[in-house]
């Protein structure tokens, strides 16, 4: 890690640093190169001063000769006298300015050079007086005589000077001009040392700035590049958050939303996510207030450092959570999310925030139910067929006939127009009611499956009566689970059909499933039929809202073969009595009777005949015209007829097929549920059915039944 | 999606239109299934068909007095046969966009259609039974339809 | 110490079962059971008599509760790691067990592997 840093630092540093060596040492190089230039220069002008000067001493030879001649002569030497004058003063003046541009040349301290310029100084003084000594005569140096002109004293003496200048003349040349020569060789050699050097240093000095140059540029483009690297990894970030499915978002230690997340995030959640807002802000419309404690409490302890991660996924109270999505105009719309976070750890090593994913896991939620659905669907039709086969395919036809005509009737009682929340409940009632019979002959036929099916459905409604307001829309969970109800009764109806084609006559299917598994199951899924008369009567009168106590007696000594038929037979008599026969409690407080209804069950041997089954109820009797009117608008009797029918006659409409219909809704208008499949069951049997009734006072339904195996025909008794 | 919620989904979309479209809302009636015989068949129809994962009929269908007097309340003055199609089929095609919005790519759903008469029959599959949610409106009686399988 | 079993467990689970299951499962070569406790109390006391540096911890007990054990481990050694292992019944429950101090959660029922790989963890931090 510290070794990555340092990396880091360095590579941010070294551009500046190599741009700031590139000035400093362009700097160096042009004030080296202009001074070394400046010296060169000075160095050269000194060269070129000894150069002329090395003419000097030959023109001081010939001025003097001019000197020496014009004196034998005896024309006017004042002229090269000055130019003698001259020439020395400039030689004077020449070699003062050698100095300075040695000065300046910063030769100076050059050894070599100042011993030559020495030898030529020491040549120069003893040439210079001789050369003075010629100038210092004043006045003409001749006289006048009359056999011509002849050296006066300042002749003689000017020419002995003259003449002693040019007898030193050749040694002068020679130390002077030699001094010179050899100044101005050791001025070249310098010269050239200085040119070479300054060569050699603005060489190495240009080499050293290209190579900080490159460095430069190598520097300048490796963080272009950088950049460049910079933005497409800045531009590739924003492709994945812009493409990945799942939410991401980043939370500091405050859960506080990071500046990027990705785009799925807003469509996910459903709302704008934004920087710096919290995260408990953003999940506080989606769950509950309790799960949003929990979460945030589970949120912060990832910063835990104590924590371990991995070891904490299951408690996260967001893994999967189902979250309602109010949409404008549609309602609401449920989803199934699924959070998940892990800890960022940055560069430093600290985990700086925490990388949040989220996930619309509805989908996959949907399948998996599906799944568990149908695997449980299939393990149910497995009980279902199982159970199917215990009943005769009659009494199982019996039970889908009934069972349709109880779900015609709950959507019958839907179809009603009524709209103000009294009716709709009175409408729940009703259809409670209908499916609350169908679930209790499936449990009296041992029918679990079924039941269970049923039951789902009374949920719902028990669910909906909870309400504490109700409307239309609350039942299309109701109308929905009728339909499939519907169908798997449907169904059933099919597998009954079939099996009525294969059974014998009032037989379970003994002959198709082998005898010990038929009896096993039969022998396990039995209850005794007292306790499950009980059952039913209980059920049926608490969801009728009315009291009932059942008293049994002489069931056990049912005999086998008919003990399946009587069970369904009773199932279905007690349930009527309790629904259609017993009046509610006010209503029997009214008429003097006591609240609590009795409905008495019994079986009894006659004799050598056979036995009687009976069922009884104290409550209001048959309806007589109620039958009479539902059997004249049926069409089970004409008007005719009807006026002539006896009492006995009227009770019997009851059984006929088709007297009960979806139409009857309301509680009171017939005997209600499928009599006539009790009817029929009774006369498979060989059996007869006998009705005792008095308005106000009781029903009685007596149910004589042959000896098994003797023949009795079927009649019906009044 | 199940049925239950799709149901929901059409019957919010014709309650809504009545919440804005018509600025006054409607009241659902309780939804039951049409069994034996089709369900009953006003003045217009306004239909959707939806194949995919479910095949079936959606329709709207209301008598003429009650769409008139919608007409009245959105302002509208011509009464015709034309503008009376219009509407109802207006009200399918919140129906067709509220399942394609909801339902998503498992369904197709078909561009809205519109029938007059009340003597028209509108085909469904004989094996699906359909829900019938009555809608009423001031004094009038329509009928949502969802005949899906 | 035992040097080549540098890591101490020590067991608080008031059912026996559960105690045995997870003696049987540890099979780590670096861990050492140094005993099981049945309730809160019990734990602080093999604490201080054997000083374990590796708990699991059930969190609902008889006399004093796998939250108020953890609370309690911690305070006398902060560095303990403790792995609270619960029927999820209530994550928030769970959450403020993570609360007081300790470091990890595993869920009832787990395997044999479940456990192993939740002591790794807990050991690597």
């Amino acid at each position: 890690m510290k070794r990555r840093r340092y990396d880091i630092d360095f590579a941010q540093i070294m551009p500046i640093l190599v741009a700031t060596m590139f000035a400093a040492v362009l700097t160096l190089l042009l004030t080296l190169g202009i001074q070394r230039a400046a010296q060169l220069q000075s160095a050269s002008g000194a060269l070129q001063l000894a150069s002329e000067l090395r003419s000097l001493p030959q023109y001081f030879a010939t001025e003097l000769t001019l000197v020496q001649r014009g004196l034998e002569s005896r024309t006017f030497v004042g002229e090269p006298i000055d130019d003698i004058a001259t020439a020395r003063d400039g030689f004077d003046k020449a070699l003062a300015r050698i100095d300075r541009d040695l000065e300046a040349a910063g030769l100076g301290g050059n050894a070599e050079i100042q011993r030559i310029r020495g030898a030529l100084d020491a040549a120069w003084q003893r040439y210079s007086p001789l050369l003075v000594a010629t100038g210092r005569h004043k006045g003409t140096p001749y006289a006048d005589t009359l056999t011509g002109s002849r050296l006066n004293s300042t002749g003689r003496a000017l020419k002995a000077d003259v003449d002693e200048a040019l007898a030193q003349q050749e040694a002068a040349t020679r130390d002077v001009g030699g001094a010179l020569k050899d100044l101005a060789t050791g001025l070249q050699n310098a010269v050239g040392d200085r040119g070479r050097s300054l060569r050699t240093f603005l060489v190495i000095g240009a080499a050293v700035a290209a190579l900080l140059l490159a460095l430069m540029l190598y520097f300048s483009l490796r963080s272009r590049r950088a950049a460049a690297d910079a933005r497409r990894a800045e531009r590739q970030v924003a492709d994945i958050l812009g493409t990945v499915r799942e939410g991401l978002f980043l939370l500091d230690r405050n859960l506080a939303l990071g500046a990027v997340h990705s785009a799925s995030l807003t469509r996910i959640l459903h709302t704008e996510v934004v920087h710096g807002s919290s995260f408990e802000e953003l999940l506080r419309p989606l769950v509950p207030a309790k799960t949003l404690a929990t979460a945030m409490k589970f949120v912060n302890l990832l910063w835990k450092e104590k924590v371990h991660e991995d070891l904490i996924d299951t408690v996260n109270p967001l893994s999967q959570i189902e979250v309602q999505f109010s949409r404008a105009g549609s309602g609401a719309e449920s989803r199934h999310l699924s959070f998940a976070f892990k800890r960022v750890k940055s560069a430093g090593g600290q985990g700086e925030h925490l990388l949040g994913i989220v996930t619309d896991v509805t989908d996959r939620v949907q399948i998996a139910r599906e799944l568990e659905q149908s695997k449980a669907d299939n393990l149910a039709q497995l009980d279902l067929v199982m159970q199917l086969l215990q009943v005769p395919g009659a009494q199982l036809q019996a039970f889908v006939r009934d069972s349709d005509m109880a779900l015609r009737k709950g959507n019958a009682i839907l179809k009603q127009p009524g709209r103000e929340e009294s009716e709709l409940r009175s409408k729940l009632n009703g259809v409670f009611r209908e499916v609350h019979t169908i679930k209790g002959e499936a449990g009296g036929l041992g029918l679990g499956s079924v039941a269970a099916r049923v039951h789902q459905l009374e949920e719902s409604l028990a669910a909906l009566r909870e309400r504490k307001t109700l409307d239309g829309n609350d039942f299309i969970p109701i109308v929905v689970k009728l339909d499939e109800l519907m169908s798997y009764l449907g169904g059933v109806g099919q597998f009954a059909d079939r099996l009525a084609e294969v059974q014998p006559k009032g037989d379970t299917l003994k002959s198709v499933v082998p005898p010990l598994l038929a009896n096993q199951v039969l022998e396990a899924s039995e209850p005794p039929l007292e306790q499950l008369l009980a059952q039913v009567v209980s059920e049926t009168a608490s969801a009728e809202a009315k009291r009932v106590t059942l008293k049994c007696r002489g069931l056990d000594a049912i005999p086998a073969p008919y003990r399946r038929a009587a069970k369904d037979i009773l199932i279905h008599m007690a349930r009527n009595a309790v629904v259609h026969g017993i009046e509610a409690p006010d209503a029997r407080l009214a008429a003097s009777k006591p609240d609590t209804a009795q409905v008495r069950v019994s079986f009894e041997a006659t004799g050598n005949d056979g036995y009687v089954l009976t069922v009884e109820d104290d409550g209001q009797g048959l309806p007589f015209e109620r039958i009479l009117d539902t059997a004249l608008r049926k069409g089970l009797v004409s008007p005719a007829d009807a006026a002539r029918m006896e009492r006995p006659a009227v009770y019997g409409l009851i059984f006929r097929p088709g007297f009960s219909t979806a139409e009857q809704v309301t509680e009171h208008a017939g005997r209600g549920v499928g009599l006539d499949s009790v009817s029929q069951t009774v006369r498979s049997l060989g059996g007869s059915i006998g009705i005792a009734t008095t308005d106000g006072k009781f029903t009685r339904f007596r149910m004589k039944l042959p000896l098994p195996g003797g023949k009795l025909t079927a009649t019906h008794a009044a | 999606m199940s049925l239950q919620s799709e149901i929901g989904t059409f019957v919010a979309a014709v309650l809504n239109y009545f919440d804005t479209a018509v600025q006054q809302a409607a009241v659902v009636g309780t939804p039951y299934l049409a069994l034996g015989k089709p369900p009953e068949v006003f003045d217009y129809t306004g239909m959707i068909r939806i194949s995919g994962k479910r095949k079936g009929v959606v329709y709207f269908t209301a008598p003429k007095g009650m769409l008139s007097v919608m007409l009245m309340r959105m302002q509208e003055t011509d009464m015709s046969d034309a503008n009376l199609r219009d509407l109802v089929g207006e009200v399918a095609n919140t129906l067709s966009g509220n399942a394609r919005k909801d339902f998503g790519r498992n369904f197709i759903i078909s561009t809205p259609s519109v029938v007059a008469g009340s003597s028209t029959t509108i085909g469904y599959s004989p094996d699906t039974r359909p829900i019938v949610v009555p809608i009423d409106w001031r004094a009038y009686h329509a009928n949502l339809v969802v005949c899906l399988n | 110490m035992n040097a080549a079993r540098p890591h101490r467990l020590m067991i608080v689970d008031d059912s026996n079962i559960m105690r045995r299951k997870i003696e049987r499962s540890q099979e780590l070569p670096n861990v050492e059971i140094v005993g099981s406790a049945g309730n809160g109390r019990e734990a602080l006391e093999l604490h201080a008599s054997s000083h374990p540096t590796l708990v699991t911890m059930d969190l609902t007990m008889p006399e004093m509760d796998g939250i108020e054990c953890v609370e309690q481990l911690v305070g006398r050694d902060p560095d303990i790691r403790i792995l609270v292992i619960s029927a999820l019944a209530d994550k928030a429950t769970a959450i403020e067990a993570l609360e007081k101090g300790a470091s990890g959660f595993l869920c009832k029922p787990f395997t044999e592997r479940q456990l192993n790989d939740a002591l790794v963890k807990l050991i690597e931090g």
